[in-house]
């Protein structure tokens, strides 16, 4: 039942007017705006080109005029410093110089007549006739032979009938005109049938006018250069002097125009142009023709020559069209490229989504046969491809069998359910008989619990008991610390009282001492009293008979003396005994003091081990309660069963009234399963759905 | 005779009491810088600069250390034989009592008592040159003992030879 789709919302439609109608633009864009800037840089890159080719050449020009007119300037310079009259040397100099330069046509020297008074001396030798003028006047002139272009021949110079020799006279009505020697080049005329142009330069000695030195050109060895130069610049040259072209490359007038008057062309205004130093460059149309062309136009050096160049702008602009096209024949092959590229992808896409929107609508039909998806047409694009389109196909098939697989599950559940009803039902009535049973069970167990409750008070009093101890005992420990700390006080006063005999006894040990220093004094004067005696006995024996009974007075004093000295000696001895006994008393007592307060410490710690026992007993007596707290609880829990059982037994006579309800919703349930059963079929099924469904009956959730 | 007794090492010597002008306990002295090794210096005494001889130097050429019982013996000489005045003619202008005294440093008095060297039971000394100090030698109830007549050490001519042209005084 596919409808037709106007072809600008279809697939293809779509993607045509969004991918390459856009892209068309973009590119038609890029190339336009590309186009327009190589125009522009073409066409500067092209007229600064063209300046400067002009202006080289123009320089060009002007070197070469130049050159020559040094040579023509030298030749005179020659004749003014010495060489005037040498008419043999003159001869060879003049044939050397022109020799000297390959574009030179010819080359002169003319005197006044009988300027170097020899007019009359005729030809002599080095001098043949040929460099002699009319009445033996120096009137040499050499030419490029035509047929030997490295030689030249000399003959005679003529004067035009038509003019008297302008080449002659125009250079010396210029000098008595100016006073000035200066060299000058000449506009082109016709000089023995050659067209030439002419430099000049006057030979003045002494501030007289002597004769001519000069060099000619032809215009045909301009117009070669003037060709070289035409077809570098792709182009065409015109060069004019004085309202004369010298010579021009235009097509195939270029010949013609040769030594013709400008004014007789429409290019005058053009020269017009030209200024000194830099090309002036104007895109006009063509006078002759009409056709648009670029007119460069620059002064040669000289000043009297201008150079005319001329390039239509069509050959300038063929290059730029050629890079255009080839820009726009690649634009119009990527649009091609992209329309096969997208024309093709959105086919492929629309036949895809047609195939999932012909499935979909079996589906919609009721047609759940798995036949009927791995069949389609298009089950090949399954196993191909990869994008959404082949996912959405890979989905819809699923749906397909997941949907296949629910109605199964269904259809057999509902089978189930009617056998499950029935079993209710007989199910009911067994159980109203056992509820009548249970009433009988109840007050069994209301037995059970009241002889819970009377074990439960007597283990209550037996925890009372065991806390009437606990308390016992924590008295005791009480005690126990009153008494520890009355032994510390004791102890820190014996501390005091050690204190004390220690410094008692380091006062008598310093007695000792002075004790010690007074046995000394009692030594000495021991010593001095026996010194005494036996000077007073050696002056009692000096005084003979009259001293004897003073000798026996100093001997009794010796004798005392002696003694005194031993008995200080004892002394000493019995005070460094008792220094002795002092100083051990007080180590011992240094001793006892710090174990004193090592007992002392200890005392401490005990009582501080005492005070942990106590504040443990508390915790006892906290659990204690909670355990008595607990019995309490479990005391009244007991009474609540016993409350809850009678409830019970109500409760199972009021079961056996539900289960008659029970019995008759059971039926009403059989038969909402067998409108569900009328329901289901309408779907067609594969027989391994059924049988699946029937086996794993779980799955039917998961579904 | 009236007698000092005194100890030089293991030999018990005595000096006779009247040519002992006192006893002194051991004092400090200046040493001398020269002379003989028993000339240990000057002392004061009362004022009057006294030599101070070595006793057991010059008795048997050896020091002994002092102790409790050491003295200062003093002696009154005959001749003035220590003062370099002695050999100049001008000699007045010194005390000729003070000049004649000299200390011996003796390492133990043992004790005063009376002692004869002239009955039955005492040797006269060996009568050898050069020792005209040492007298004759008796026994009494602590055992034997020497006479030491102190003069004659200082005086005789082979102690006076030893001595020097000038002291240190």
């Amino acid at each position: 039942m596919s409808t037709s789709i106007p072809f600008h919302r279809s697939l293809l439609g779509r993607a045509l007017i969004f991918g390459v109608l856009p892209s068309v633009l973009v590119m038609a864009s890029v190339v336009t705006i590309n186009a327009q800037r190589a125009m522009s840089r073409f066409s500067e890159t092209l007229e600064r080109d063209l300046r400067r080719a002009t202006e080289l050449a123009a320089e060009d020009i002007g070197l070469r005029n130049e050159a020559t007119l040094n040579l023509v300037r030298m030749m005179a310079r020659t004749q003014e410093t010495g060489m005037f009259g040498q008419r043999a040397q003159t001869l060879r100099f003049i044939e050397r110089t022109a020799k000297s330069d390959n574009d030179i046509y010819a080359a002169y020297i003319a005197y006044e007549p009988n300027g170097d008074g020899q007019d009359g001396a005729g030809a002599q030798p080095g001098v043949p006739a040929q460099a002699l003028g009319e009445g033996g006047r120096f009137y040499p002139y050499f030419k490029r032979d035509p047929k030997n272009a490295g030689a030249f021949v000399l003959e005679s110079l003529q004067e035009n009938p038509q003019d008297g020799g302008l080449w002659y006279r125009v250079p010396k009505e210029r000098f008595d005109r100016s006073g000035v020697a200066d060299a000058s080049i000449t506009k082109p005329y016709s000089y023995m049938g050659v067209d030439i142009i002419e430099h000049v330069m006057p030979i003045v000695i002494d501030g007289q006018f002597k004769g001519i030195a000069g060099m000619d050109a032809s215009l045909a060895t301009i117009q070669s250069r003037l060709d070289r130069i035409a077809k570098e610049l792709d182009a065409d040259v015109f060069l004019e002097t004085r309202g004369f072209f010298i010579a021009a490359t235009s097509d195939a007038r270029g010949g013609a125009l040769r030594n013709s008057k400008v004014a007789d062309s429409k290019m005058g205004p053009l020269f017009d142009l030209a200024s000194d130093g830099n090309a002036s460059l104007q895109q006009l149309a063509d006078p002759d023709t009409g056709e648009p062309c670029y007119f460069v136009a620059v002064r040669v050096k000289d000043g009297a020559w201008r150079l005319l160049v001329r390039k239509p702008s069509s050959a300038a602009t063929h290059e730029l069209w050629g890079m255009l096209m080839l820009n726009f024949a690649t634009a119009g092959f990527g649009i091609v490229v992209l329309v096969a590229l997208l024309g093709g992808g959105s086919m492929q896409l629309a036949r895809r989504v047609r195939a999932a929107q012909a499935l979909a609508e079996r589906i919609a039909a009721g047609d759940l046969s798995s036949d009927a998806t791995m069949n389609s047409n298009h089950g090949a694009s399954l196993s191909g491809g990869g994008d959404e389109t082949t996912e959405l196909t890979r989905a819809m098939t699923r749906m397909n069998q997941d949907l296949a697989g629910i109605v199964g599950a269904v259809r057999s559940a509902s089978t189930r359910l009617a056998a499950t009803s029935a079993q209710l039902a007989a199910t009911s009535r067994e159980q109203e008989a056992t509820t009548r049973g249970f009433g009988g069970s109840t007050a069994q167990i209301a037995s059970a619990i009241r002889e819970i409750a009377a074990t439960g008070t007597e283990l209550a009093q037996s925890t009372e008991a065991i806390d009437a101890g606990a308390r016992r005992t924590a008295d005791a420990a009480k005690a126990g610390r009153v008494g520890l700390d009355a032994m510390a006080v004791s102890m820190r006063r014996l501390d005091l009282a050690t204190g004390d005999i220690g410094e008692h006894l380091q006062v008598i040990s310093e007695k000792a001492e002075s004790i010690n220093s007074v046995v000394e004094t009692i030594s000495k004067v021991a010593e001095q009293t026996n010194l005494l005696s036996v000077n007073a006995a050696i002056e009692a024996e000096k005084a003979g008979d009259a001293g004897l009974g003073f000798l026996v007075v100093a001997r009794e004093i010796r004798r005392l003396a002696d003694q005194t000295a031993s008995a200080s000696l004892d002394i000493e001895r019995i005070v460094h005994q008792m220094q002795g006994a002092v100083s051990s008393g007080v180590r011992s007592m240094a001793g006892f003091t710090s174990e004193m307060r090592g007992s002392s410490s200890n005392v401490q710690r005990i009582a501080n081990d005492m005070s942990g026992i106590m504040s443990e007993m508390n915790a006892v007596f906290e659990s204690f309660s909670g355990v008595q707290r607990g019995m309490s609880s479990q005391a009244i829990g007991v009474r609540q069963i016993d409350e809850a059982v009678v409830q019970v037994a109500a409760g199972a006579q009021q079961t056996v009234v539900s289960v008659g309800e029970f019995g008759r919703v059971a039926d009403e349930l059989a038969h909402a399963v067998a409108v569900l059963q009328d329901a289901v079929a309408r779907f067609q099924l594969d027989e391994h759905n059924v049988v699946n469904s029937s086996a794993t009956p779980t799955g039917t959730g998961r579904a | 005779m009236q007698v000092l007794f005194v100890t030089i090492g293991a030999r018990r010597f005595a000096l006779d009491c009247a040519e002992i002008r006192e006893v002194l306990p051991v004092v400090n002295y200046r040493s001398a810088l020269t002379g003989p090794p028993w000339l240990l210096g000057l002392f004061n005494l009362r004022g009057a600069l006294v030599p101070l001889v070595d006793l057991p130097m010059l008795v048997n050429g050896g020091s002994e250390s002092l102790r409790m019982g050491s003295r200062i013996v003093v002696l009154r000489l005959e001749a003035d034989l220590f003062s370099a005045a002695r050999f100049h003619s001008d000699s007045s202008s010194f005390d000729a009592s003070v000049g004649k005294l000299v200390g011996l440093l003796v390492p133990e008095i043992t004790g005063l008592g009376e002692c004869d060297f002239t009955d039955v039971g005492a040797h006269a000394g060996f009568a050898f040159a050069g020792a005209p100090h040492l007298g004759p030698t008796t026994v009494d109830a602590q055992g034997m003992v020497q006479l030491l007549r102190c003069r004659r050490i200082l005086e005789g001519d082979a102690a006076l030879r030893e001595l020097p042209a000038s002291t240190d005084s």
